[in-house]
């Protein structure tokens, strides 16, 4: 039976009874649809996802909270006022019932704008998170004047019973007028949002690329839509356990990528990538537009704190790279970018050449889509010795809305081996010259080169040495240096620490996946029965130490990052400086004189400043937590062998061998 | 009766507005109480500890939910590493750290932390303030991860450059019974008593 026909019944009845009965069904119909509509919106948000769901969660729990205290007090007058004609019925019902009805017309309102907020935050899209602002703002006001509606039907009703009439009339209207005020804010927050906060934050956006406040705006906003988002994950997760972090943060990781915030992974495994993003925003942004040299790859973006790390093999080879235009905004789309790659072999041949284009769309909703590029580019399987190579190739950005707000990111890897490598030497182009002084200074006291003839074939110390530099990018005759000092360069101790290989446990590997990915076993500790992996790992811990100097995690490309790395490889413990040793050499000033350069692992006999030198520890202990101290020499005691920068320099000008 | 039935809900009407302001005010300050009290109560997040992980023949279990769980999330951050990042922690200490990955470890996120000695004797009068410097440490950390929608639980994460003093870092990153709250009394660090 309708609302329609019901009140066509009412007509029968006499005034008293026609209050009571109207009262009866208004509250059944609006109990039943004000359920409905909750059910309904709660359905809508868990389709939308687990960040609706999730927005819509909080919203509802505000809305509720606050519709059920608001509606109880409705619900009071409501039932003063018809309490003569239900025989004080309303008095008990109709304070529980309209708390009841709140807080479900709250929850279904205030869930629905808080979903779209969250959608917002999660997408960047102010325009949403404005119209749910706006809708929850227009859900408060339209409460405001539904209550007051209510209210100036109780006065009537306290005048005529005919004005009774009028209480479950404005109690059955309040839904709507509520809704209709929601609906009104939410449409004034959409054109706010959209018209009014876009264009003001793309101006903003639009300062050139290098002034810190342009990427400062947006991080800036981001941060605070991160806290919001926050907010939502922390009271979620202490509500129901849900797990919907990671969405709710992805809103402000769009932001700072729109702002340039990207980086390109580099460092595939004996290859070169070099990444480039352009971007396109609603003005100008320009993203790593950059050269890679053997150094470093070099950024326009000075406000970024991402480095493009020089990738393994850059020793052997050099990749520049530009795309044209380097930036975009959105109404230059559609635009044909052109990329140009040149590719310039060193001193030495590579062979087994391949390489790929990776070129990507970073929507500004996060999401990912592969772009084609033409023509592909094809490497020659060999490059020679100081030739160059060069690819053009181009990408479109579409005038669509999938480019708006959107980066494009593309990385081209080379993959080669190093023909000289197979002759078992490190090869003259290995650019370890590089991380020597110019003049490289002679030696004085080197006893290093005595034992040259340990590395000739079929010694397994320079092969392994080779696969390290070439899987970790580090310099081939670095390690050789450092296995000089761990292992007087016997095939059976590890690059690492001198260990005997398959018997003695690794401490400076730090886990199961660590010893794994590089071949070790596991067992209360890493073992590893390789030479090689052991290089390859002794490798990426320079790079580790180049981490901890503040470098970056990359090789070392000076003599006084391979000084500092070597010192920290070795634990640094071993500095001269302010022990109490007679060394007279240069102490560390970094940069220049570097960290290490007084530390006799490292520098021994390196020039005449380094001829005498000292050991500081002679021994260590393990104490009760299973920490090892070192225990220091007493009296000093001479460091009789070379350092290892000595040692690979030694090495480095002995040549390829046999060595006597 | 009629009256006082008036009186009552004219009373009311005449004090909507600021009944109405004052709930919204009331269930703000609640919720924002409420959060507070949330985050005081317990730890944020909680790594996985790197140093029991699941092994299988002296190799990494890959086929553990967990680890397949840290692969997940090191994908996902993948993108935006190298990340570096230079904190003053609140005992004022000048903190910077690294986070990356190693290539060929597919499961892990290394992070080297200059200023942060793993092997500060537990005698050391600095040793809570340095407990306290590397807690701050890790949790601007996961700050940088859940702000790119990684779940910091999820990860495995090595904090430090061997084995020993990545099993001192897991002891020391949430408060324990061995390693309770760091307080501030009288000027100095100290364990908050149990």
């Amino acid at each position: 039976m309708s609302l329609l026909d019901n009140l066509k019944k009412l007509k029968n009845l006499n005034p008293e009874s026609q209050v009571a009965e109207f009262s009866k069904k208004a509250a059944k119909y609006l109990t039943l649809g004000v359920s409905a509509a909750f059910l309904t919106a709660l359905a809508w948000a868990n389709h939308l996802g687990k960040v609706a769901l999730s927005g819509f969660k909080v919203g509802a729990t505000a809305g509720g909270v606050g519709g059920a205290i608001w509606g109880g007090y409705i619900g009071i007058q409501v039932g003063i006022a018809l309490a003569p004609y239900t025989f004080g019925i309303s008095l008990i019902v109709a304070p529980p019932l309209g708390a009841l009805i709140g807080f479900l017309g709250g929850a279904t309102l205030l869930g629905i704008a808080g979903a779209l907020i969250a959608l917002g935050l999660d997408q960047g899209a102010a325009g949403l998170v404005s119209t749910g602002i706006g809708a929850g703002a227009g859900t408060i006001v339209g409460t405001y004047v539904a209550g007051s509606f209510i209210s100036f039907a109780v006065g009537v009703c306290a005048a005529t019973i005919f004005g009774c009439l009028l209480v479950p009339v404005a109690v059955i209207s309040a839904p709507i007028i509520i809704t209709g005020f929601a609906i009104l804010g939410g449409l004034a927050g959409y054109v706010i949002g959209n018209y009014v906060i876009d264009p003001i934050v793309s101006r903003i956006e639009g300062i050139p690329i290098g002034s810190i406040s342009t990427s400062g705006f947006w991080s800036g906003l981001g941060s605070t839509f991160t806290s919001l988002g926050s907010w939502f994950v922390n009271g979620l997760t202490s509500a129901g356990g849900s797990l919907l972090s990671s969405a709710l943060s992805v809103g402000s990781n769009l932001l700072g990528m729109l702002s340039g915030g990207s980086t390109v992974a580099v460092g595939k495994i004996a290859a070169i990538s070099v990444g480039t993003t352009v971007a396109a925003a609603a003005t100008m942004t320009i993203i790593n537009n950059g050269v890679l040299t053997p150094g470093k790859f070099a950024t326009t973006q000075t406000d970024k704190s991402q480095n493009i790390i020089p990738p393994p093999g850059s020793a052997y080879l050099t990749v520049t790279k530009t795309a044209t235009p380097s930036s975009l905004q959105n109404s230059d789309l559609p635009k044909t970018i052109n990329f140009e790659v040149t590719l310039t072999a060193k001193s030495v041949k590579l062979i087994n050449v391949t390489c790929e284009d990776l070129t990507t769309l970073v929507k500004s909703n996060g999401s990912t889509a592969p772009l084609t590029i033409s023509p592909t580019p094809s490497c020659p399987s060999t490059i020679d010795a100081n030739a160059q190579i060069k690819f053009n190739f181009t990408t479109q950005a579409q005038n669509t809305p999938d480019f708006q707000n959107a980066s494009i990111i593309n990385v081209f890897n080379v993959y080669y081996d190093i023909e000289s490598l197979a002759l078992g030497s490190c090869g003259a182009g290995s650019g370890f010259s590089n991380l020597l002084p110019n003049p490289i200074p002679p030696s004085v006291g080197a006893v290093s080169p005595t034992i040259l003839n340990r590395l000739n074939s079929p010694g397994q110390v320079v092969p392994a040495a080779v696969y390290g530099a070439q899987k970790s990018g580090v310099a081939c005759e670095l390690l050789v240096g450092l296995d000089y000092v761990e292992a007087s360069w016997y095939d059976d101790g590890s690059f690492i620490s001198g260990r005997t290989l398959g018997m003695e446990i690794e401490p400076d590997v730090t886990s199961a996946a660590d010893c794994t990915a590089y071949g070790g076993t596991w067992n209360s500790g890493c073992k590893f029965s390789s030479l090689q992996d052991t290089a390859y790992y002794a490798g990426d811990l320079i790079k580790v130490k180049m981490g901890y100097l503040g470098f970056g995690n990359r090789p070392p490309a000076t003599f006084n990052e391979m000084v500092g790395a070597m010192s920290y490889y070795n634990g640094g413990g071993n500095h001269n400086c302010g022990r109490p040793v007679p060394y007279t050499g240069p102490c560390p000033s970094p940069p220049d004189p570097p960290i290490g350069i007084d530390d006799s692992y490292v520098m021994t006999h390196f020039d005449t400043a380094h001829e005498t030198m000292y050991k500081i520890y002679c021994g260590q202990y393990t104490d009760a937590d299973g920490v090892v101290h070192g225990i220091p020499c007493d009296p000093p005691k001479l460091f009789d062998r070379d350092g290892a920068a000595t040692a690979a320099k030694e090495y480095y000008k002995a040549g390829a061998g046999p060595f006597p | 009766m009629t009256f006082s039935l008036n009186k009552i809900q004219n009373t009311f009407i005449r004090h909507k507005f600021f009944l109405l302001a004052g709930l919204v005010i009331l269930i703000l300050s609640i919720a924002i109480v409420a959060q507070q009290a949330i985050r005081r109560a317990k730890p944020r997040y909680t790594p996985p500890p790197s140093s029991q992980q699941p092994v299988s023949n002296g190799k990494l279990d890959t086929t553990a939910p967990e680890v397949q769980l840290s692969k997940n999330a090191l994908d996902l951050i993948k993108p935006k590493l190298p990340h570096n990042q230079t904190i003053t922690t609140s005992t004022g200490t000048k903190v910077s750290y690294l986070a990356f990955v190693k290539t060929p470890d597919l499961y892990e996120l290394h992070v080297a932390i200059i200023g942060i000695d793993f092997t500060t004797l537990k005698e050391d009068p600095k040793f809570p303030l340095t407990v306290q410097d590397f807690r701050d440490t890790a949790s601007s950390l996961y700050d940088f991860l859940t702000s790119n929608g990684v779940n910091p639980s999820a990860l495995y994460i090595i904090w430090a450059d061997n084995f020993q003093n990545q099993k001192t870092a897991e002891s020391w990153l949430n408060p324990s019974a061995e390693f309770p709250k760091v307080v501030k009394q009288n000027g100095k660090y100290i364990f908050e008593k149990q």
